[in-house]
């Protein structure tokens, strides 16, 4: 087992900068899932720690060691590819093996280890089996077994579930999760499927523009997003966001403007009296009430359990608020107010979309 | 993949078909009506004098380059000379284009009224029923031939009928480079006069550092040594008195011709290449240039030979001309022709044939042939031309082109010396070739070589005289 | 459901043009063959045909010529083909590089496809040739000379064959490197396997669907060429029995010897060999393709 740091990794294609100065630890034994939206370069970084992808700039350790210059075969690695990569022309039995061969690894040990892969994946009875004659939920449990069966310092798996049908991820999401648990093995996970994200990774690196946004323990990342980007990106639908001001009132407290509606300026974020502020709410700190930011809804949509609220506000913004009342009322055109909890404001820098401080 | 299966299986099925298409549509003509040699008919000056008007014929000619220019001018001068035959020249430009038009002709009606076809096809000719015998035109005509040089007259008669008149004739005659064979201290004025001489002579020219003997694979050379010590290629006396059916060559004289030449290619002392091709000059062209310093190939080729070292390109080849070196001292048989003769229609009218003959017996006439020999290098063919004023100072100042002449007048007038007929003789002369190349490259012993070439020939004639309906 | 009458013969008559042309110029021809392959032919036109039965058949397959001719063509075949393949799979290799310029090589590489066996002959022949050859000036100069040597003659005409199945090969070869599935090779360099390992165990049998194409278009090819046979070697050189490969034979039986019924025979014989080999391939050489499709 290992970590895995990037300190300070670049990598340009010709005038496309993949990653941009990435700073990244993770930690031995942790799976760490790399979200992002789609060009972010999160396959970059994963293929760069493969050495499937040279490094153009800064430093990339597996452990304590420099693996920049070091050949993919020596870096003790196992990758899960999207398209999950097997062999055609190999049974499953020898797709598992192949690894094995490589190492030189001895012939009894070799089939006890596949079979010993094959069952934790349910594959023992497959074995015989070309990829051609499986079905994609098990090819992808095939490629888990060739990755698993090396044992390697670190698994790298790029969007290794986003081929398969919903109930089919779900099952194998856990069950990748309850391998890795059990193996221990350092693991970086690429997905923009936030769900994903959430319920598997000790951490979520969330990338932009090639360049780290934030990484955090997925409950942190949901309740203290670092910047407006995360705020929004996370969660479903993501946080709304409004342009406000910060202003001071006559009786020289201090407050908030958005959306022609005034409210008091949230405790825990440094005052910023006179400057430009974006202010998020996730759509379940709204609700609709008698006071509040004037509204129009444009769209309902029901889900079932819940209800999410699609309003427009005076000035256009879109906000969405989301009800638990799987009964809900409402009806497109309804003119509405929507009332902020206050104690689940977040405030960004309408600048640089950075969280502002603490302080009073 | 789908698609590639598809396309690999359609193109085996359109290649099967294409080869089967290919068979099947040449098959047009093979069941159409045959005439039989015009054994009864006539050719004579009668038919000529009814015509109203002057008589148009076609000529097939296979001469090239100069030959052809010297063929042209004769048939001008013909044209020229009477009013009640005009000949058309076509000018074919080799004996095999010819030869392929004519079987051409066989089935779309395309036929020359005079053609000038190869020695080797003489069979061919007379089987495919489209010529005439000319000896109806010799009898019909009353034509003297005692001034005709014997042989050239015997190569092309079979059964006692003149088929065809003689006309571009040469001989198989040795070219050696005197400077190499001074130096290599062997009398230029004494050339090789026997195989096993030349052999010698190739092994002191090679161990004396000079080029050794270029050595073409003609078959051409092997039936012109067994006409020399009066041996038979095929049986029925090379087929002059009935239908060749067999070789007759499997013998010991044979082997020992084979063994010779094998033993000079062996020892290194002789290069070979093949007789067509590409690399049918190689021998001639390796005289001409010093590479080699002896080599046998046909008279005709004399003038050009003498042209490439008259450009002064090779200072240190000096060329000498022997008689082809017979096979054995003292031999009791004679060098046999090669070449050409004129054959005519039986397919046109009879005023075409008496015409025909009328322009055969110009190109025959004396003062043709002393032209033609003149400006080509093959043999006059009468006694006559070789003693007009032409000939006679050509050969005082040129005397090289007189050795084919003199070896052809020289040596007995035998079946064997006339050289052989048979069907397929093309096919015949590839499979002693190869007999020859397999025994070279050492896989074959010279007697065994030459019961191949015997077993494969034997094949072939019988194949052909079954094909025509004789076998 | 059953289709009207009417339906049926509109469609039968849409399909008649192409079954009229079909007909005349493929199904026609193919049976008149058999026919053709039953009447023994005199040497030349104007002359009558005999109707032979199945004994021309029985004399043409017990012919010295024939096993001759046989052996020939799969000695050909059995050159080409892998030589053929291999080199073409080699170039291909050396041009994948992702390197400045390798279009042009691309281009090199392939540009035999467009090149005539005519010019193509002639120039092997030059280079061949035993005086002012390149090959000879090499030292390769057997005697007789290669191109009228039994032994020689049929390597040579064979490597004017593979030069330009060059061309081909190393397109079907280039195209199917271009779409190996680019992961599955990463795959593989991530599970140590590098150099002879990746080509052999990884790189060939994914090419095994452009490997598979190869050697049935390959086998097409070499039985049908002839055409360097025929302007280097002829019907009349000393080689000429150790080249006459079947394709060669029936023409060679149809343009010289003036023989439609040796050449109908053959050319049913190579039908027959050309089917069996394409099948063979399909049976038993295809079970061991593998295409990476879905
Ligand atoms: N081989 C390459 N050559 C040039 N540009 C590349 C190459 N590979 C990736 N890029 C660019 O680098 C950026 C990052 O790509 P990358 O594949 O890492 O994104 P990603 O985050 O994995 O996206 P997705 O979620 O769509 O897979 C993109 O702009 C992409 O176009
Ligand atoms: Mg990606």
């Amino acid at each position: 087992m290992a970590s895995v740091t990037f300190s300070g990794v670049t990598k340009r294609f010709d005038d496309v900068v993949a990653v941009n100065a990435l700073d990244l630890e993770v930690a031995d034994g942790e799976l760490l899932v790399l979200l992002g939206p789609s060009g972010c370069g999160k396959t970059t970084a994963l293929r760069m720690v493969a050495g499937l992808e040279e490094v153009t700039d800064g430093d990339l350790a597996i452990g304590d060691l420099r693996v920049n210059d070091l050949a993919p075969k020596d870096r003790d690695v196992a990758m899960v590819f999207q398209s999950y990569a097997l062999y055609p022309h190999m049974t499953v039995q020898r797709n598992i093996e192949f690894p094995l061969k490589r190492q030189g690894v001895a012939a009894a040990e070799r089939s006890s280890r596949v079979l010993e892969a094959a069952t934790t994946l349910g594959l023992d009875e497959l074995l015989e089996r070309k990829p051609g004659q499986l079905s994609g939920g098990q090819r992808q449990r095939v490629a888990l077994a060739r990755a698993i069966v090396r044992a390697p310092r670190v698994f790298l798996m790029d969007e290794p579930l986003s081929n398969l049908d919903a109930t089919l991820r779900v099952q194998t999401r856990s069950d990748i999760v309850a391998i890795q648990r059990r193996l221990g093995t350092t693991t970086i996970y690429v997905t923009h499927d936030q769900v994903e994200a959430m319920t598997m990774g000790h951490r979520i690196a969330v990338m932009r523009n090639g360049a780290l946004e934030q990484v955090a323990s997925p409950t942190d990342l949901y309740d203290r997003p670092a910047t407006a980007f995360v705020a929004s990106f996370l969660g479903s639908p993501g946080m709304n966001l409004l342009a406000a001001t910060g202003f001071t009132g006559h009786d020289g407290t201090p407050g908030l403007r958005a959306a022609g509606a005034e409210l008091p300026w949230p405790d825990g974020f440094s005052r910023q009296p006179s400057g430009d502020v974006t202010l998020g709410f996730r759509p379940e700190a709204a609700s609709l009430g008698s006071e509040g930011l004037d509204a129009r809804i444009i769209l309902v949509e029901r889900l079932g359990a819940e209800t999410h609220l699609i309003c427009s506000l005076a000035d256009g913004e879109r906000v969405v608020v989301r009800q638990r009342d799987r009964q809900s009322s409402h009806q497109i055109s309804d003119h509405v107010r929507i009332r902020i909890d206050t104690d689940q404001i977040h405030l960004f820098d309408a600048e640089s979309g950075l969280r502002l401080g603490e302080g009073t | 993949m789908r698609t590639r299966r598809f396309t690999a299986l359609t193109l085996t099925l359109a290649l099967g078909g294409s080869a089967t298409l290919l068979a099947a549509c040449s098959s047009s003509g093979s069941s159409s009506s045959t005439t039989t040699p015009s054994a009864t008919a006539t050719c004579n000056a009668t038919a000529l004098n009814a015509a109203t008007g002057p008589v148009t014929i076609n000529f097939w000619e296979s001469a090239a380059r100069a030959n052809a220019t010297v063929l042209a001018n004769l048939t001008n001068q013909f044209n020229a000379s009477q009013t009640k035959v005009h000949v058309n020249l076509v000018v074919q430009t080799s004996y095999a284009d010819t030869w392929q038009k004519v079987k051409a002709g066989l089935s779309n009606g395309q036929l020359p009224d005079v053609a000038q076809i190869q020695d080797t096809d003489t069979q061919g000719a007379i089987d495919t029923g489209a010529f005439l015998n000319e000896q109806n035109c010799i009898n019909g005509f009353s034509y003297q031939t005692s001034d005709f040089l014997p042989r050239a007259l015997a190569y092309w008669s079979v059964n006692h009928q003149q088929w065809a008149m003689p006309f571009a004739v040469s001989g198989p005659v040795l070219y050696f480079n005197q400077n190499a064979f001074t130096k290599a201290g062997l009398n230029p004025a004494t050339p090789p006069a026997t195989l096993s001489q030349m052999v010698a002579d190739a092994k002191t020219l090679k161990t004396a550092g000079q080029g050794g003997m270029g050595l073409v694979l003609d078959p051409w050379h092997f039936e012109t040594w067994l006409a020399t010590e009066n041996d038979l290629l095929v049986n029925h006396n090379n087929g002059r008195t009935g239908r060749a059916t067999a070789v007759a060559f499997n013998t010991p004289a044979a082997d020992q011709i084979f063994s010779e030449l094998n033993q000079m290619v062996s020892a290194g002392d002789a290069t070979t290449n093949s007789a067509q091709g590409a690399a049918a000059f190689d021998n001639l062209l390796g005289v001409g240039s010093g590479k080699y310093s002896m080599t046998i190939d046909t008279s005709a080729a004399l003038g050009t030979i003498q042209s490439l070292l008259a450009t002064g390109q090779y200072p240190n080849v000096k060329l000498g001309v022997a008689p082809f070196p017979t096979a054995v001292a003292n031999a009791t048989g004679g060098v046999q022709p090669g070449g050409s003769a004129l054959w005519i229609s039986s397919k046109s009218s009879p005023a075409k044939e008496a015409a025909a003959w009328e322009f055969v017996t110009f190109l025959d006439n004396t003062a043709s042939q002393a032209t033609w020999a003149a400006g080509t290098g093959y043999i006059p063919l009468r006694t006559s031309s070789a003693n007009t004023p032409t000939i006679q100072k050509l050969w005082a100042t040129n005397p090289q082109f007189k050795v084919a002449y003199t070896q052809l007048v020289g040596g007995a007038a035998t079946y064997a010396s006339a050289g052989a007929v048979l069907g397929s003789f093309d096919d015949v002369r590839t499979a002693i070739a190869t007999a020859e190349a397999t025994m070279f490259l050492g896989k074959e012993s010279p007697s065994a070589a030459v019961t191949m070439a015997a077993n494969s020939s034997n094949a072939l004639i019988s194949n052909y005289n079954q094909r025509i309906g004789q076998g | 459901m059953r289709r009207s009458l009417r339906e049926s013969s509109l469609a039968y008559l849409l399909l008649l043009p192409a079954l009229a042309i079909f007909g005349v110029f493929t199904f026609y021809p193919f049976l008149e063959n058999f026919r053709l392959a039953l009447y023994e032919n005199p040497p030349f036109p104007g002359l009558p045909s005999h109707y032979v039965g199945l004994s021309q058949v029985g004399s043409v397959l017990g012919s010295t010529g024939f096993h001759q001719s046989l052996v020939s063509t799969f000695l050909f075949v059995i050159m080409v083909v892998p030589c053929g393949l291999l080199g073409g799979l080699a170039l291909a290799v050396a041009a994948h590089q992702k390197l400045a310029g390798m279009s042009i090589y691309r281009t090199i590489f392939s540009s035999t496809v467009v090149s005539s066996v005519a010019v193509a002959a002639v120039v092997f022949g030059t280079l061949m040739d035993p005086v002012v050859g390149l090959l000879p000036w090499l030292g390769i100069n057997p005697t007789p000379p290669i191109l009228s040597n039994p032994t020689w003659a049929l390597p040579a005409v064979a490597l004017i064959a593979i030069w330009q199945f060059l061309g081909l090969s190393f397109i079907i070869m280039t195209a199917g490197l271009q779409s190996l599935p680019e992961e599955v090779l990463e795959a593989a360099r991530l599970d140590g396997a590098g150099g002879w390992t990746m080509f052999w165990r990884i790189t060939v049998p994914l090419l095994s669907p452009s490997l598979f194409f190869g050697v049935v278009v390959g086998t097409i090819y070499a039985f049908q060429s002839f055409g360097q046979i025929d302007i280097l070697i002829g019907p009349q050189n000393a080689a000429f029995t150790h080249t006459n490969v079947l394709l060669y034979y029936v023409y060679n039986a149809l343009s010289v010897q003036n023989n439609p019924g040796l050449a109908a025979v053959l050319s049913i014989v190579l039908f027959t060999i050309l089917l069996v080999l394409t099948l063979v391939q399909f049976r038993f050489l295809e079970r061991r393709v593998h295409y990476a499709s879905d």
